[in-house]
């Protein structure tokens, strides 16, 4: 929304051949464009505790003699071998360098992340190169040879090992709450799990305790999150988790939870 | 008319008392609930002197359970809908982006927010022979800002143009432009100047 009302200020500035490309980014990137992104981009996620995948696109021996930190290096069996490790989670920020920026290298890596469906790819402008040269911290030795990604939990959200440990071992302090509908319910519910439909949620938070950590799910996280909300709102200490939830419909009891 | 519906309204509140609902939602009057916006939504409209009205970003719409979630600032508010919800400037709830600057005429319905219409914002006009598209950006950044004589500009805020951002695109966000159009903008006042930002669907 911003590019037509920067557009008009230029013509005010009396700028006579200005254009916008009103589709922007997600219209870029649909296309099979690359993206780059600064040093600058790595720093923020840094100064936030964000978590990002970097992957060091040059051969192994260069990148012992220095790489960014927390750099992984390509395998010598190349990018596919690391697919495996990529998060389920598709919004993870990946950065990918080379030793100068957006060569070949580093256009095919970017194309073959992004057609696994990664949305946030960016090839690090000026590559290892600009790092240097900006006086950065460099790390020798071997680069990572595994991707740690770990996705930053969002307010009350719940880790979903924790959840799961939760579910085979309830805790005295804590409520698993389910707010799936009633249909749903029918066709299983976790051990131990109170059920309201989060239709009916305000009209029965009486039936909830204030005393214990309310912990909410459904089938995917959607309405968990919503019930989380509600729940804070109205003083209870509570947390939510953002899991697909599956029961069997054959075998009743059984159900999987996933990320 | 009039007097019934307070009769029902107070029937309902008595209702509430009796089933220990929060009595708040239920006793107020339709037409004088709280407005909320985001600040963003304020920079152009007063919605603060209206009511009935939640102004923000759409998080979330489930369908299993007819509700969906609107950011406002750093609140989230839970807003429940029907097949009475009027829906304006999208084909359905489900195709409205997430975090599109959406308005909503709420009341209260049993206690819960129910959204009587949802309207998402519509986009700025733009004169056919002002707009650019990917392929001819593309075109152009693939020759560079000097052989394609051209200059991209991000209007995004300046993270967003960090994390990732087109090829030989200088950022400018917009909030910015008036402090930044000397040292940014071209002297040449004929050459091309393309301006992007998150884009609208």
């Amino acid at each position: 929304m911003l590019s037509p009302l920067a557009a008009r200020k230029a013509e005010k500035l009396g700028y006579k051949n200005v254009k916008v490309f009103h589709a922007g980014m997600p219209a870029w990137k649909k296309a099979g464009n690359i993206v780059v992104s600064n040093m600058a981009g790595i720093e923020n996620y840094d100064k936030l505790g964000a978590s990002y995948i970097l992957l060091d696109l040059r051969p192994g021996n260069i990148a012992e003699k220095g790489h960014l930190p927390k750099a992984v290096g390509l395998p010598a069996s190349g990018l596919d071998a690391l697919k495996d490790q990529f998060p389920k989670y598709l919004n993870a920020p990946v950065i990918l360098y080379t030793q100068h920026g957006d060569t070949e290298a580093a256009k095919e890596a970017y194309k073959k992340i992004s057609s696994w469906g990664y949305k946030q790819v960016g090839i690090l402008s000026g590559g290892f190169d600009a790092w240097e040269k900006a006086g950065k911290t460099i790390a020798k030795g071997p680069a990572e040879t595994k991707i740690t990604y770990v996705r930053k939990l969002l307010p009350g959200e719940m880790d979903i090992e924790a959840f799961k440990a939760l579910v085979q071992k309830p805790a005295a302090d804590s409520v698993i709450l389910d707010v799936r509908a009633v249909s749903e319910v029918a066709e299983g519910a976790l051990p131990n799990a109170k059920t309201i439909p989060l239709d009916d949620l305000e009209q029965k938070l009486a039936d909830l305790p204030k005393d214990k950590k309310i912990v909410i799910h459904c089938s995917t996280g959607a309405r968990a999150e919503m019930a989380y909300n509600l729940l804070k709102k109205a003083g209870f200490n509570a947390g939510y988790v953002k899991a697909n939830v599956d029961f069997d419909k054959e075998k009743k009891g059984e159900y999987k939870i996933t990320d | 008319m009039k007097g019934k519906a307070l009769t029902v309204l107070a029937l309902v509140a008595a209702l509430a008392l009796a089933g220990g609902w929060p009595l708040i939602g239920a006793a107020l009057a339709d037409d004088k609930l709280p407005s909320k916006s985001d600040q963003s939504c304020l920079k152009c409209h007063e919605y603060d002197k209206s009511s009935n009205l939640f102004a923000g970003k759409l998080v979330d719409v489930s369908s299993k359970a007819n509700a969906l979630q609107l950011q406002i600032d750093k609140e989230m508010e839970v807003i429940y809908f029907d097949d009475s919800t009027v829906l304006k400037n999208a084909p359905s709830l489900k195709k409205i982006p997430k975090q599109e600057s959406i308005r909503i005429i709420y009341l209260k319905k049993n206690g819960k927010n129910f959204a009587k219409e949802i309207e998402v914002k519509k986009g700025i006009a733009v004169p056919k022979e002002k707009l650019a598209d990917a392929d001819e950006v593309a075109k152009l950044v693939a020759l560079g800002p000097e052989k394609g004589k051209y200059v991209l500009l991000d209007s995004r805020p300046g993270e967003a143009y960090e994390q990732g951002h087109i090829p030989t695109a200088i950022s400018m966000p917009f909030f910015a432009f008036d402090k930044l159009q000397e040292t940014v903008l071209p002297k040449d006042k004929e050459m091309l100047q393309i301006y992007y930002c998150i884009g609208f669907s």
